[in-house]
């Protein structure tokens, strides 16, 4: 139905309508008295621009029209109507309203969706330059080394990576190649990972129209999700094939998103007085069925096998349509529709889902594998290596103290055999206990036993005071200490600080190891390896040993000593005293094990080209 | 070793003011007569006495406490109480009285099974191997206090080693699985070593939260048993423990013993080696190496040579490759 109404035209009467089903669609008026000779008025409907009526407060009503030029579309024309009905007048305003405001949303040819569209990052690896990950091949660990895009990505979705990138590669200058080539586990999984797609899902239910103020619909939609549509719901694929050349891009999807025919396959219920689109909701009346079993036609397989040990209970047609909510008589016709909408898309979905490559066929042919007989093949035993591990194999381990071992058997043997009779006689006579405490000698060195113990009690309490939480975390039962356990070592030093001291551990760590592969040579393929890499890393490691010295003389810089109180002094006892920063000691022992380790790397680097009479 | 081991304790201890969970002390006695001669300044025979006391101690110190000893010999490890009811009649048909008779009933009724079956024990031993069985004596005592456990809920248990040998007699694997084992059980591994110093039972001990010490006065081992080994397990978060806080965890290499700084470790059984081996399989579990992998691992080291290039690369020694360096040197 197009929308008419009296007005008119440079003072005469005459009938203004909107007629949208023409092509192009036209804003028409005709004057009533044919035998005048007045000009019809055409105005093609995507040539306006503006719109304008008096207000409700004037006598007077009157609607202007801008449109673009016929010859040029920078000279705007106007045409102005009058009316004597005002609700005639507002009929044909709000239908021109509708219609411009249509024109002025157009969606984006490239239609990039809006940074941060989350759904389209993760789909995005997909179609990007990642590829998909179909076959191996692209996994090997020459092709993912080249991948630089997959890199950056693993980087950016890191940060802790990305901190160890920036040390060792950006500042360190160590050879990005180096770098990925101990971590290749790490870009094959985040290839896997990132190469996963999203499955088929409710498109339309996640598309979400937002009105603004000036009666304009905002809608923002992904090539993607208009794939998903066109997939899903093939009548919206029919309705833009049959109208999109003469609709532009934008206008189909902001009439589809207004239309009667959305709500429909939405599932929403549809009043009787809704606006609808006047073009897209013919397709309403479409059978979808029939559009949809089109498309099926050849997917329709009849199946060869029969449930033999199904009853007639199972069979679900003798139950007619009982247990089917959508075939009810009673039934609000609308829901059911609703429903049924639903219950095809849903079907749809999962009729999807079925893994890819699975036909028909193979799926009867799995049911004829398994008919068949299997009892008479033979069967593949469980094979296991069996481990012979040889527990004595350092028995004959060497011996560097002096002390007095059971496998110094010179002495030992001497006199093994008699103290061996010796032992034979220990439980003979009634053994007396007390002797325990009132043996004088016993007494004596059950005192010595007391200090002893006391003295290492009083050196643990004072290790404990300052590293109370690392050995509370460490100890049985953590839970229940009465302190408050972090996970994070001794608080004696500032995380920031602490902070500076990882992150010089982690680089030169992860210098060390590039070190030791080139250095060792395992991964070259030549026996000569690549000498110039490793001293290259050699002074890296020099570098590192700089970099420990100087992060553990910042963190004392930034951390003065406080006079410690000497309590200790009193007992006489010889306490070492602290001359130096308490923080700069325990920096120095948290850097000790990376800095023998720098220490062992530099000596046999330097050894190395020693032997081989080079010059460092 | 803590990343090794699954899950190592939880933070669930009950947190009463009376705790009167029972439990168990599981004692690990080493018999080698070797190892007692080369410890002069102490015998079995007082180390006994002592133990016997601590042991009344424990039973002493709570009504539902049990106990249980074994012996840990050169041939084999047994229990020494408790023992089969049969056994247990027998020597009470026999005249001899080992302690007091004055003694309470029930401390009597354990130290003359124990001395008896400690004497018995003494008897029979003959010569072993000189691995010693204290890892299977541990097993022993882990199994046996599982199955208390199983018979009396929220039991707890601890086990003491009184230790005369070194690292050299224990077998580096199966003590590494007691303690794993042991860790899982929530059972703390006190070690009171008589001997010289075992890294090995430090290990123990501090991967189970127990206490490792050197006894320096082993004639007051008493005052040591009551004392630092006493501590209750529910009670050691609170205490400072006389423990050795600076512990070795180098691994050792398993052919050559020696502490290893950087090694080989085989891919099959996990065994720690300080070298490439001699010849190409694994002297621990026999697994054949791959011939291409282990020549790559015999090269000699990358270095610029400034004038002869190929001619000495197989007379270079070879340098220990870090397999994994972050692994075997963070201590
Ligand atoms: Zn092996």
């Amino acid at each position: 139905m197009s929308v008419t109404g009296a007005a008119a035209y440079k003072k005469r009467a005459g009938m203004l309508s909107i007629q949208e089903e023409l092509l192009p669609p036209i804003l028409v008026w005709k004057s009533i008295d044919s035998s005048v000779p007045v000009p019809v008025v055409e105005l093609p409907l995507r040539t306006l621009t503006n719109l304008q009526a008096t207000p409700v407060t004037l006598e007077k009503m009157m609607l202007k029209v801008v449109s673009k030029g016929p010859e040029d579309p920078e000279t705007l024309v106007t045409t102005v109507f009058s009316f004597n009905h005002r609700p005639t007048m507002n009929n044909i305003r709000d239908a021109l309203q509708q219609i411009i405001s249509r024109q002025k949303t157009v969606i984006q040819p490239g239609l990039s969706p809006a940074p941060g569209d989350a759904t389209q990052a993760n789909d995005a690896p997909a179609n990007g330059s990642l590829g998909t990950f179909s076959s191996t091949d692209s996994l090997t660990e020459a092709k993912l080394l080249r991948n630089h895009t997959l890199q950056q990505k693993l980087l950016r979705a890191q940060p802790a990576l990305f901190t160890a990138f920036q040390e060792t590669v950006i500042k360190g200058g160590l050879h990005p190649d180096e770098f990925w080539s101990t971590r290749i586990h790490l870009l094959r999984t985040f290839a896997l990972e990132s190469s996963q797609r999203r499955g088929p899902y409710n498109v339309l239910s996640t598309i979400k129209t937002v009105a603004t103020s000036d009666n304009q619909v905002n809608v923002s939609i992904s090539i993607d999700k208009i794939q998903a549509i066109f997939e899903q719901y093939p009548v919206v694929r029919k309705a833009y094939d049959e109208n999109v050349p003469k609709l532009s891009e934008g206008e189909f999807w902001t009439r589809f998103f207004c239309s009667k025919l959305f709500r429909k396959l939405k599932g929403e219920k549809i009043g009787v007085y809704d606006k609808g689109d006047l073009i897209l909701d013919k397709y309403c009346l479409i059978n979808l069925d029939y559009l949809e079993k089109e498309d099926e036609e050849d997917e329709e397989h009849i199946p060869r096998f029969l449930d033999l040990e199904g009853n007639k209970d199972d069979n679900s047609q003798k139950l007619g349509n009982g247990p089917d909510v959508t075939m009810k008589g009673d039934n609000n016709p609308e829901i059911v529709l609703i429903l049924r909408s639903m219950n095809k898309l849903s079907t749809k979905i999962v009729s999807n889902c079925v893994p890819h490559g699975e036909t028909f066929e193979e799926l009867e042919k799995e049911k004829e594998e398994e008919l068949e007989f299997k009892d008479l093949e033979e069967t593949q035993p469980m094979s296991y290596i069996e481990l012979h591990v040889n527990s004595q194999h350092n028995s004959n381990s060497s011996k560097t103290d002096t002390e007095v071992t059971i496998a110094d058997a010179d002495k030992v043997d001497a006199g093994l055999p008699e103290f061996k009779e010796k032992m034979k006689d220990y439980f003979t006579t009634e053994l007396d206990l007390t002797e325990l405490y009132s043996a004088p000698s016993r007494k004596r060195s059950a005192e010595e036993a007391f200090k002893d113990t006391i003295q290492m009690i009083k050196a643990n309490t004072k290790q404990l005071k300052q590293t109370w939480n690392v050995t509370s975390v460490e100890s049985l039962f953590s839970g229940v200490s009465v302190v408050n356990v972090t996970t994070d070592i001794d608080s004696s030093l500032p995380d920031a600080d602490l902070e500076t001291l990882r992150l010089t551990q982690a680089t030169s760590m992860e210098f060390l190891k590039h070190f030791w592969v080139n250095f060792t040579n395992r991964k070259g393929v030549s026996a000569a390896g690549n000498p110039a890499m490793v001293r290259k890393l050699y002074a890296s490691l020099k570098k590192c040993q700089e970099r420990v010295e100087s992060s553990i003389q910042l963190v004392a810089a930034q951390n003065p000593v406080k006079p410690e109180p000497e309590t200790e002094k009193s007992e006489g006892e010889a306490v070492e005293k602290p001359v130096d920063n308490v923080h700069e000691r325990h920096a120095r022992d948290y850097m000790g094990s990376i800095s023998r380790s720098l220490l062992v790397a530099i000596d046999s680097y330097e050894s190395a080209v020693k032997k081989v009479g080079g010059v460092l | 070793m803590d990343a090794i081991a699954e899950s190592v304790f939880d933070n669930t201890m009950p947190h009463a003011a009376v705790d009167d969970t029972p439990s168990h002390l599981s004692v690990i006695l080493e018999t080698s007569a070797a190892g007692w001669l080369a410890i002069p300044q102490t015998t079995l025979k007082q180390v006994s006495e002592a133990l016997l006391v601590a042991l009344n101690a424990h039973l002493a110190s709570n009504t539902s406490n049990q106990v249980s000893v074994l012996a840990s010999g050169v041939q084999r490890s047994e229990f020494l109480f408790p023992t089969p009811e049969d056994t247990h009649a027998k020597h009470h048909n026999g005249t001899s009285t080992l302690v007091s008779s004055k003694l309470y009933s029930l401390f009597r009724h354990v130290d003359e099974e124990v001395l008896h079956r400690l004497d018995a024990h003494i008897q029979t031993e003959g010569n072993g191997c000189d691995k010693g069985t204290l890892a299977g004596g541990t097993s022993m005592a882990l199994a046996y206090i599982r199955r208390c456990q199983a018979e009396t809920a929220a039991l707890k248990a601890r086990i003491l080693i009184i230790s005369i040998t070194d690292d050299s007699a224990i077998p580096y694997i199966p003590v590494m699985n007691c303690i794993f084992a042991a860790q899982k059980m929530k059972t703390s591994i006190d070690v009171c070593q008589l001997g010289p110093a075992s890294s090995f039972l430090q290990q123990a001990a501090d991967a189970t939260g127990g206490v490792y010490m050197d006894v320096k006065h082993p004639q007051g081992l008493i005052q040591y048993l009551t004392t630092a080994f006493f501590v209750d397990t529910s009670l050691r978060p609170f205490m400072v423990l006389p423990s050795q806080n600076n512990v070795d965890f180098r691994a050792s290499c398993f052919v050559t013993g020696g502490v290893v700084e950087r090694g080989y470790v085989c891919g099959v059984c996990l065994c720690i080696l300080k070298d490439v081996p001699q010849r190409n399989f694994c002297p621990v579990c026999g697994s054949r190496f791959d011939d291409l992998v282990i020549s790559k691992l015999r090269r000699g080291p990358v270095v610029t040579r400034k004038k002869k290039r190929k001619t000495d690369a197989l007379q270079t020694p070879l340098t220990p490759a870090a397999e994994q360096p972050e692994a075997v040197t963070d201590d």
